[in-house]
């Protein structure tokens, strides 16, 4: 049985529908992608997952259980940690702090303040500085950082690299290997689609709230992503 | 064939209601010929809650300053009306136009000082310039200090036609204060202040010069409070500064303004005539009724946000003709 | 000496009016609620000990009636004012402002309007002789301790325990808190609840020094609320500060004329308002 399972979900913002029927699955220690165009409901998709947006309809299973039910902070204590888009740090709180917080739900497991550190080396320079005052880099490292914090087993990323410049993008690119050996699933959300495919082990093209593309990363053929992330000659 | 839409302002509802209106203003108007004096006592003690209630659901629906000082104007111009109409020797009714205006001559330096605050803190600062004022009043021995001063300017008068002339008085007040009201509403200021309720800040990026505009509803609310200030010194004809800078006047105004729906030109006037009733009945259950009326608020404000009136109407019509609709033309796009 | 003496009250006036004002400032911090009903949170636990005692003894009565304060605090803000967060800034003031009014009368129907005190014996007559000139209360000294020791508390619970760290990051983002697994009800909960177990404590001090009627709840929350604007937003030890401050102006105020001493403090407010309305430690942006 899959870690997650996300069945035929559907989403609206008001009266505008954002999902329409997304169904995928993830296993432990996989890394898996969601591309498509600004739009096309890639975040909604992780919202619906991390609970901060109801699904309207549609089911999703973790560790077999029903999660519909649940709210945000109910299916962090389950392991499902979001690192939004925008990374939301706690401005008034130091590095040292944010990542203190993001331990808030007291989970067992690998991480804890001193191999967050190691992994991102950066931070433990940034260690008393207040997140108000961190740079775009060192803000999604944080937010990683502090999700990691709640020891997830699911571990959804928004956005990984928007904003972030390239030599930052490979650093937390060259993190996730070490979070995912924990055993950890990684579901990320990403603009750049060469990125993303060279990082994951599945990837789902989302276009318009539909999945219209997914396999196995390496094996994906990159015309037709192209022509599902585009959405032309129809679906593939 | 796609339809043609329109931006209107009103409905056939509101074309009816201006001569309706009107017809009700004339009536009103002959009452004291027919009514007895206690029931023009009434219609005064209402119509001065209308004011208080429109000109508080200005402030905060429409300004979006939520003040529980407000008191602070009303003794203001209570004590201006009883200064002007005694010591200076002053017509009453006169006095009772110059108190409205000294009201707002006062708000305005006062509004430099309050508006350091916002929020919640803004509505605490109002009060405590209330009190700060009561107490500086209460030194002054020519307004009779801590015990209140008489209001002697209709000693000569008869007492029927003293409350004939308070009456008229009141619905002169009132009309002008629902007429400036809503004339304001559909004045820039009021588009103005939409959009500050609306979203503070994508105003102020449009243009919309936030603080002067908050300033100056501040200071016409201030003058319908002292407005009304006076109209109370005049039916009480004593002002006593415990009772006239009391807060429990902005409690009665948020209680109205929250019954009958913030925001709307209707909805005060509910809120005002529903409370007139409701104490009418109570006041004889001394503290409870004021129990009763704490719990009420509560639930309104929890389970129908937007008052009474609001919860009626739902959006779907207004008396006075102040918000845009689209609605559908009858003619259509034709090819 | 006489005005040596008076700073000295003042100063010491300051502690209560911190400890009436932190849990304002708290409940300000953590929600963005103004409490306008945290000065009659404060006389009615005066008005708990001053009905407890009648049947026990007087740090009994203490002990039961704050925990009560925290309880009722706690269940206020889950059952009450959360929802209303969520509908505009004038729910939460129009709410508290009705508490504020229920409670007032409650008390005047339960305890009519006589001037209550909550007796502490000799405690409340107690006093050092520091010189010749300069006398120290027991009890005034007592209230100044304890207000320091609640804003140092306070300030450590905030910075280092685990509750504390997420108040403050539910005050940043609640949003966010929900992602690291903060229930944010709950949190908004302890924070209230932390408020009016404050308020209570600085309740029944005030309780203990001064005589007090059910109408006093107004008062008591416009010194908390001049002593958090003159210390500055966002800043415990500002409040404490400003009550300090606030405290030393109604003392010297007095000392020129015994009814001058509240318009000072509010003269002094006043002038904060003018010439530093970020008050005199404010919290700097994003700490």
């Amino acid at each position: 049985m899959s870690l997650l399972e996300v069945n035929n979900i559907e989403a609206m913002y008001g009266d505008l529908k954002a999902l329409f029927g997304i169904s995928l699955s993830i296993n432990p220690g996989e890394v898996h992608s969601v591309i498509g165009a600004n739009g096309a409901g890639k975040s909604t998709l992780l919202k619906v997952i991390a609970g901060t947006m109801p699904a309207t309809s549609g089911s999703l299973t973790f560790h077999g259980n029903d999660l519909s039910k649940l709210a945000p902070d109910k299916r962090v204590r389950s392991g499902i940690s979001l690192v939004p888009e925008g990374r939301r740090i706690f401005s008034s709180l130091t590095v040292e702090e944010n990542l203190k917080v993001g331990a808030y739900s007291r989970r067992k497991g690998h991480w804890n303040l001193n191999n967050i550190r190691e992994l991102y080396p950066l931070l433990a320079q940034r260690w008393d500085r207040i997140g108000f005052h961190c740079s775009g880099g060192e803000l999604q490292m944080l937010a990683i950082g502090r999700a990691l914090m709640a020891n997830p087993d699911l571990l959804l990323i928004d956005e990984a690299s928007l904003g972030l410049a390239p030599v930052v993008v490979a650093q937390v690119y060259a993190s996730l290997p070490q979070i995912t050996s924990q055993g950890t699933a990684v579901l990320l959300v990403e603009q750049d689609m060469q990125q993303a495919l060279r990082a994951s082990t599945h990837t789902s093209v989302l276009l318009e709230g539909k999945v219209v593309l997914e396999g196995t990363s390496s094996k994906l053929d990159k015309e037709a992503i192209k022509r599902a992330y585009f959405g032309i000659e129809g679906r593939a | 064939m796609t339809k043609l839409y329109a931006v209107t302002r009103g409905s056939k509802l509101n074309k009816v209601l201006p001569v309706i209106f009107t017809a009700l203003i004339l009536a009103l108007a002959l009452l004291p010929k027919f009514l007895a004096i206690p029931y023009q006592v009434k219609f005064v003690q209402a119509f001065i809650l209308i004011i208080l209630a429109t000109m508080w659901n200005l402030l905060a629906g429409f300004g979006g300053l939520v003040s529980i000082g407000q008191q602070a104007f009303i003794g203001i111009g209570a004590y201006s009306l009883v200064y002007l109409a005694d010591v200076q020797g002053l017509n009453p009714f006169l006095a009772l136009a110059l108190a409205a205006a000294v009201s707002g001559i006062f708000a305005f330096p006062l509004s430099f000082l309050v508006f350091r605050l916002s929020g919640g803190y803004f509505a605490i600062g109002t009060w405590v310039i209330a009190e700060i004022i009561k107490l500086f009043v209460v030194q002054v021995k020519t307004l009779g200090g801590g015990s209140g001063i008489s209001l002697a300017a209709f000693s000569g008068m008869g007492r029927e036609t003293r409350i004939a002339a308070i009456y008229w008085s009141a619905l002169a007040a009132i009309f002008l204060t629902l007429l400036s009201t809503i004339l304001l509403m559909r004045s820039k200021l009021g588009l103005a202040l939409t959009a500050i309720r609306d979203d503070q800040t994508a105003a102020g990026v449009l243009g919309v010069n936030v603080l002067r505009n908050r300033r100056t509803v501040f200071v016409l609310v201030s003058i319908g409070f002292g407005l009304a200030g006076g109209l109370i010194a005049m039916s009480n004809l004593r002002v006593q500064p415990d009772d006239i800078f009391s807060v429990n006047y902005s409690a009665i105004m948020i209680f109205m303004v929250v019954i009958g729906g913030l925001g709307t030109i209707e909805g005060p006037i509910f809120g005002a005539i529903l409370y007139y009733f409701l104490q009418d009945r109570l006041k004889d259950y001394g503290t409870w009724y004021l129990i009763i009326l704490g719990l009420l608020g509560i639930a309104i404000v929890s389970l129908a946000p937007e008052g009474l009136w609001g919860w009626i109407s739902r959006n779907k019509f207004s008396l006075f003709a102040t918000k845009y609709r689209i609605s559908q033309t009858s003619k259509e796009k034709g090819a | 000496m006489i005005w040596t003496n008076a700073i000295i009250q003042g100063l010491l006036t300051g502690g209560l009016y911190a400890l009436l004002a932190c849990g304002l400032s708290l409940i300000f911090g953590v929600m963005r609620i103004v409490n306008l009903s945290h000065g009659d949170f404060s006389i009615l636990a005066a008005y708990g000990v001053v009905a407890l005692a009648m049947h026990t003894n007087l740090i009994l009565a203490i002990v039961l009636v704050l925990p009560v304060m925290a309880l009722l605090g706690y269940l206020l803000q889950r059952g009450v004012l959360n929802r209303s967060l969520s509908k505009g800034a004038l729910a939460p003031l129009l709410i508290t402002f009705a508490f504020s009014i229920i409670i007032q009368n409650v008390l005047l129907q339960v305890f009519s309007s006589d001037n209550r005190s909550v007796q502490s014996g000799r405690f409340a007559s107690m006093s050092f002789k520091i010189t010749k000139n300069l006398q120290i209360g027991a009890l005034p000294l007592f209230t100044f301790i304890v207000g320091v020791l609640l804003t140092l508390g306070l300030h450590y619970f905030l910075t280092y325990s685990r509750v504390g760290r997420a108040l403050r990051a539910s005050s940043d983002d609640p949003g966010a808190a929900d992602l690291v697994g903060i229930n944010n009800k709950h949190i908004y909960g302890i924070a209230t609840a932390i408020g009016l177990f404050a308020a209570g404590i600085g309740g029944v001090l005030f309780g203990m020094r001064t005589q007090f009627a059910p109408s006093f709840g107004p008062v008591a929350l416009i010194f908390a609320f001049e002593s958090v604007i003159i210390g500055g937003l966002g800043s415990l030890w500002g409040t404490l500060i400003g009550g300090i401050v606030l405290g030393i102006g109604q003392s010297i105020g007095a000392q020129i004329q015994p009814s001058y001493g509240v318009l000072a403090g509010h003269l002094v407010f006043i002038a904060i308002l003018i010439l530093r309305p970020q008050g005199l430690m404010p919290k700097q942006k994003g700490k």
